[in-house]
């Protein structure tokens, strides 16, 4: 519907689309012509719009409003002649400018938003290295991007989606170094999302996994601007939602989430022994309580005889089979991780009381678990958040391993990872096998695998990731390879 | 069709890691049972019989760069000809796959279950072998490279654990003289043998380098060593009573000393075998449902993998407690059969129409 030379009726329709109060309407005259300015109140930042805009006017004079269209200083200005088009743009966060006898309006940008101050994500904390995380505000994410990437290269797409929500996504890359391919598939993934709304990335996240049903996960994902940087230069395409703090980066290896940023500021030496320490780690949370059950149960010649007689005594007089008393206590823990996260701060030591007393002592006083299982629930508990990118499927992955335990032994354990590695070998992420550089094998990427190299050795990009440039690091004096 | 990508590496790997683990359980007591103490002289017939494979196989990757098995017999003769050829070896490779099976069932419920457990716990195996076989050659390349890491370890710990205690002089004199079994056991092991095969059906799959086949040699070799000097090992520890020592994995590293101040943790290495056994066990099946499928021309491998598996499951299921049985049949009956499909029908590749050859 096209704009009226009359502001009353363009106001009249304007209400009519519109019935929200928080929708303001501001009349006032300058030299004998009538405005009307029109504006959300909730998310214009009013003192700029009367420093940029009202001021102004008042201070021009002006005849028509394209005398105030071209004078006025404010970037972002455009006209528009279309009713429905000057709703979109309201609803974004600009105010419109009518006047009396002009067949268009004039749009002037005074988002603003309230944002939380950038602070140090909970998910990713670090003793060495930067400490802010992103923001819900896209805005604030991409000057922090901005600040670490400063060349013409960084390309950064915006895309709008969500039938309702209209959240602005967007898409960064380095154009000189990610695989063209890749952005594209990533591009053309984006294009097919329809859906009312995008509430966090993890959305976004999902809609792009080539598979839907898969325990694992298959896109990686940071809250920190500085690994979202290094993402970028390793030659991956990033994807920040406006709303989210968490970032999306694809293509991703599952060996990423086996890594910290500290591993590249700290001593190599112990980066290479915090990063196997975190494969044990996650070993053992996995399969720790499988293979106590399936011992107990079936294989008990693999225990030390000194250990089986500590473990004999214990679970004498305990009314639960292995597997379900292991089972109890796992989904104990469950209850208490999640009841830590839900509940409000003030009775969160009533939680750790409770729950030490009632796992810890009581019920072990009482014969319904014994020691052993409770360290080993412990033990796993505390592996499992060694890599904390992995606790989703992670947690899953151990209560499957314990029922197979349960049930099959041992062997049900060997047949359970042989499917498993068969899985995860089959899985693609863009074009990239998600177990590089292991399988398939690609020797040069080694050297920031499970083990890393000196940072200063590291002087191409990932093999795995094609990349346009493979060189990342050269050092004055050192030959081509 | 898009031809699924293998690299040099993975078959490799697949030589090293998953080949040897069907030679581990009861082949080592046959040898035993045919030639005594010159049990490696068998072997090393079987193995020089692959390398002659091994050869063809180079001589066929370099003549005809990306040319399948399976298009180098329809170009050499016509498609329903190599139809019927890839519907002989899915039968062969099928075959091949009982023996392993049902050895497999054995060493799981003798080495892991003192007391049988109530559920069958040895046949979820066939899922495993199912969700290979449906993925292809990708996928089993890539799986191969993982294996490598675990199937080494393994079987070194098995002969870290095992060579303190085995008396090598049991094996000697070397080269005095030869068992006249030596021939029979070589032709009647050819359900364990005969790995060149696999690599004529990934020629065409993988892009052939320079020194693509120098490490294939070498991956090839290094598994002939390793288990050469598992079936010595094994001879060395029992001597005499070799042959009735059936599973050999089980009872190889049980007198290691460490284990009694320890505990079993020889369990270690045979719950990695385990898990790369059965991807051992999934190979030929992986091979058949591929033939299958090339014969058919069928697109998804879901029908072709559904059969050989049930079949394969019906078979376990009927003969696993008949294991003798079904290795005098093998011997006996379907000896002609893999001498035929894995030595005799690959020279096929050598005849017919002559194809136009292929710029490097």
């Amino acid at each position: 519907m096209k704009i009226k030379k009359s502001t009353e009726e363009n106001i009249k329709l304007l209400k009519q689309k519109l019935p929200c109060a928080d929708v303001i309407y501001h009349q006032f005259k300058c030299n004998q012509k009538s405005y009307q300015l029109c504006y959300v109140d909730s998310i214009t930042d009013k003192n700029r719009m009367g420093d940029l805009l009202i001021r102004p006017i008042f201070a021009l004079n002006p005849s028509s409003l394209e005398e105030v269209f071209y004078s006025l200083q404010i970037p972002n200005l455009t006209k528009i002649s279309n009713l429905s088009d000057a709703i979109t743009k309201l609803l974004a966060g600009q105010a419109l400018l009518f006047c009396d006898g002009a067949d268009f309006l004039i749009s002037c940008d005074f988002l603003t938003y309230p944002t939380r101050a950038i602070a140090e994500p909970p998910t990713s904390t670090v003793v060495r290295g930067p400490r802010e995380g992103f923001t819900e505000s896209l805005k604030i994410n991409l000057s922090m991007l901005r600040r670490r990437i400063k060349v013409k290269e960084l390309v950064l797409e915006n895309q709008e989606i969500g039938k309702y929500s209209k959240t602005t996504v967007c898409i960064c890359y380095l154009s000189s170094i990610a695989n063209s391919e890749i952005v594209k598939k990533v591009k053309q993934s984006l294009s097919t999302i329809e859906i009312d709304s995008i509430p966090d990335s993890s959305y976004v996240a999902k809609a792009i996994n080539q598979r839907k049903a898969s325990l694992f996960k298959q896109v990686g994902n940071t809250e920190k601007p500085d690994i979202f940087t290094q993402k970028l230069l390793e030659g991956r395409v990033g994807i920040l939602v406006d709303g989210s703090p968490i970032a999306i980066t694809v293509p991703y290896m599952l060996i990423e989430d086996l890594q910290s940023s500290e591993d590249y500021f700290v001593n190599n030496y112990r980066a290479n022994m915090e990063r196997i320490i975190r494969l044990i780690s996650l070993a053992f949370a996995i399969l720790l309580p499988a293979l106590f059950v399936s011992a107990q149960l079936f294989h008990l010649q693999i225990i030390p005889l000194n250990f089986l007689l500590t473990i004999v005594s214990s679970i004498k007089g305990i009314p639960l089979s292995p597997s379900f008393e292991m089972f109890f206590t796992l989904l104990i823990f469950e209850i208490l991780n999640e009841a830590s996260i839900r509940m409000p701060k003030y009775v969160g030591m009533v939680l750790s009381i409770v729950g030490a007393l009632v796992l810890g002592d009581t019920a072990v006083k009482a014969g319904i678990v014994s020691t052993p299982t409770i360290m080993i629930m412990a033990l796993s508990g505390i592996c499992l958040y060694t890599a904390p990118d992995m606790v989703d499927s992670m947690s899953v992955l151990r209560l499957i391993y314990l029922i197979v335990a349960g049930s099959l032994g041992g062997y049900g354990i060997s047949l359970l990872s042989a499917f498993i590695a068969v899985y995860l070998c089959s899985i693609d992420n863009f074009g990239v096998p998600i177990l590089a550089p292991y399988a398939p094998t690609l020797l040069p990427d080694f050297k920031d695998g499970v083990t890393m190299d000196f940072v200063t050795k590291m002087k191409k990009r990932p093999i795995s990731l094609k990349t346009k440039n493979k060189t990342r690091l050269r050092i004055k004096g050192d030959s081509d390879e | 069709m898009n031809k699924p990508k293998l690299n040099g590496f993975q078959v490799c790997a697949l030589f090293i890691a998953i080949c040897p683990l069907i030679k581990l359980i009861t082949a080592p007591a046959v040898f035993a049972g045919y030639c005594g103490e010159k049990l490696w002289q068998p072997l090393l017939i079987n193995f020089s019989a692959d390398l002659l494979l091994l050869f063809l196989c180079m001589h066929l990757s370099k003549k005809y760069q990306n040319l399948t098995f399976f298009e180098i017999l329809t170009k050499r003769y016509s498609l329903t000809f190599a139809k019927i050829i890839f519907l002989l070896y899915a039968l062969f490779f099928t075959a091949k796959a009982v023996i392993p099976l049902i050895e497999q069932k054995e060493f799981i419920e003798n080495a892991f279950y003192e007391t049988l457990p109530q559920a069958p716990v040895f046949y979820p195996i066939f899922i495993v072998i199912f969700f290979i076989a449906i993925k292809g050659y990708t996928t089993l390349g890539r799986t191969g490279q993982i294996g490598l890491f675990i199937s080494s370890a393994g079987i070194f710990l098995i002969l870290f654990l095992s060579i303190p205690t085995a008396d090598f002089k049991k094996v000697l004199p070397l080269f005095a003289f030869s068992n006249k079994n030596t021939p029979i056991c070589a032709l009647n092991a050819l359900s364990w043998f005969n790995d060149g095969i696999y690599l004529l059906f990934f020629t065409g799959y993988f892009k052939r380098k320079k020194s693509t086949f120098k490490y294939i040699f070498l991956s090839y070799a290094i598994m002939a060593v390793t288990i050469i000097l598992y079936f010595v090992t094994f001879y060395s520890i029992f001597s005499y009573i070799a042959p009735t020592q059936e599973l050999a994995l089980n009872s190889m590293s049980i007198f290691g000393v460490t284990l009694v101040n320890v505990g079993r943790f020889d369990y270690v290495a045979l719950f990695l075998l385990a898990m790369t056994g059965a991807i051992a066990c999934a190979l030929p099946v992986v091979i058949a449902t591929n033939c299958i499928s090339e014969a058919f021309s069928l697109k998804s491998k879901i029908i072709p993998a559904s059969a050989i598996t049930l079949f394969l499951l019906v078979i376990t299921i009927l003969f696993s407690a008949k294991y003798e049985e079904v290795l005098s049949f093998s011997t006996k009956y379907l000896t002609p059969f893999y001498l035929l499909c894995g030595y005799i029908l690959p020279l096929l590749t050598l005849g017919g129409k002559k194809i136009e050859q292929q710029k490097s």
